[in-house]
């Protein structure tokens, strides 16, 4: 399972009706690199083929890969603003650690 | 200068795929984020561990249609599972490249400009059948082949280090003086972290050296300070030239010896952007 809190699910669909992308998803996937091994991608998408894992939180479709997803069960993503900047935010139990700008971790 | 010859143990390891340059950028600590000219010289850079120590060095090359990197023999399987672990769906492909490497120092303009010993050097990428009938038109053209040994000599008194002996997987790359193996400008990569840490916040503790000594010494000799305290080790030594890992603050405090004797020149490998 893939969650957005409220803040987050909020945030996506003003970017995507900012961007009108109507009723897209949100693609979550993971990619190596990053200062610990890992980074996080978030992009629109309204394709989904048959491995992906798809989710659906407060209103927001997910799509994920079969290889992603196991680096990310269980994960929340929040959005969180402050002084030092804005941005999504991945709560994932399955990172040992996190780098600085929380953008990259390890598994 | 004579033109030298020597056949290296690296190993070529290319990475194919759309993705290919993106996520080794990722992955490696130099800058390899655009496509380089055909005539631009290959590029030095390091793979990390999480912790900022050295897993490998590697040479860098756009390589039909991908990238190549040569790495040292002793560490092309680590680097290999390394870099495979972090594929997850990119489109990128890895695979051990079975050419050989052959390295020119000195009267030689073919290949590709690879500055091993610091400045000029040239690689060529030779098929394993290849290798000897290259040895041997080299050597009818004049250059003098060199073994193992004579490598190490070259770039002891070069003062090059050298993976697995010099500096790896207990050496951040200040220690080893391998700044020109660091872009400070590319963004992320693995252990970009502690390195940079390092760099802003902190002092390497330790640094190689080259010393220019009285008399021959070998790899593991003891470094020590103006009271015999030891404070470091020769890592690698041809006759009385030896590279030596010490710790930093006894080169500041200075009166550094070696066997009883101080050096005759000591100098830092490597200098900070």
């Amino acid at each position: 399972m893939i969650e957005l809190t409220p803040k987050a699910a909020e945030k996506v669909r003003e970017i995507r009706d900012a961007e009108g992308l109507g009723d897209q998803g949100l693609r979550v996937r993971v990619i190596g690199g990053g200062c610990s091994g890992f980074s996080y991608d978030l992009f629109f998408e309204d394709e989904t083929n048959d491995m992906d894992q798809r989710f659906e939180s407060h209103g927001i479709p997910i799509f994920v890969d079969m290889m992603s997803y196991q680096y990310l069960e269980d994960t929340e993503i929040d959005y969180v603003e402050g002084l030092h900047g804005a941005g999504f935010k991945f709560l994932n139990p399955q990172a040992k650690s996190t780098c600085g700008c929380g953008s990259s971790f390890s598994a | 200068m004579t033109a030298r010859a020597f056949l290296l143990d690296d190993v070529i390891l290319r990475v194919t795929g759309d993705d290919a340059r993106e996520w080794l950028q990722g992955q490696l600590t130099c800058d390899v984020g655009r496509p380089a000219a055909s005539d631009a010289p290959s590029i030095y850079g390091l793979v990390l561990e999480g912790t900022g120590r050295i897993l490998s060095d590697a040479w860098v090359l756009d390589d039909e249609g991908g990238l190549a990197l040569r790495v040292p023999g002793h560490a092309a399987d680590a680097v290999l599972t390394r870099l495979d672990r972090y594929i997850v769906m990119e489109d990128v492909e890895l695979e051990r490249d079975g050419r050989r490497v052959i390295h020119l120092v000195d009267g030689a303009s073919e290949g590709i400009a690879t500055p091993r010993l610091g400045a000029g050097g040239h690689d060529l990428l030779v098929p394993p059948e290849e290798v000897e009938p290259t040895l041997a038109a080299l050597a009818a053209r004049g250059f003098v082949l060199g073994d193992d040994a004579a490598w190490e000599r070259a770039r002891i008194d070069a003062g090059v280090p050298r993976h697995g002996v010099d500096f790896g997987l207990d050496t951040l790359p200040q220690e080893a003086g391998l700044w020109r193996a660091v872009s400070f400008q590319k963004g992320c990569y693995f252990g970009q972290e502690p390195v940079v840490m390092l760099e802003h916040r902190g002092k390497p503790p330790k640094r190689l050296v080259r010393m220019e000594l009285e008399a021959p010494v070998a790899p593991g000799a003891a470094v020590q300070d103006a009271e015999g305290r030891e404070v470091g080790r020769v890592t690698s030594a041809a006759a009385a030239v030896a590279l030596a890992l010490v710790k930093r603050r006894a080169l500041e405090a200075g009166g550094i010896q070696v066997g009883g004797r101080a050096p005759r020149a000591l100098a830092l490998l490597g200098e900070a952007p």
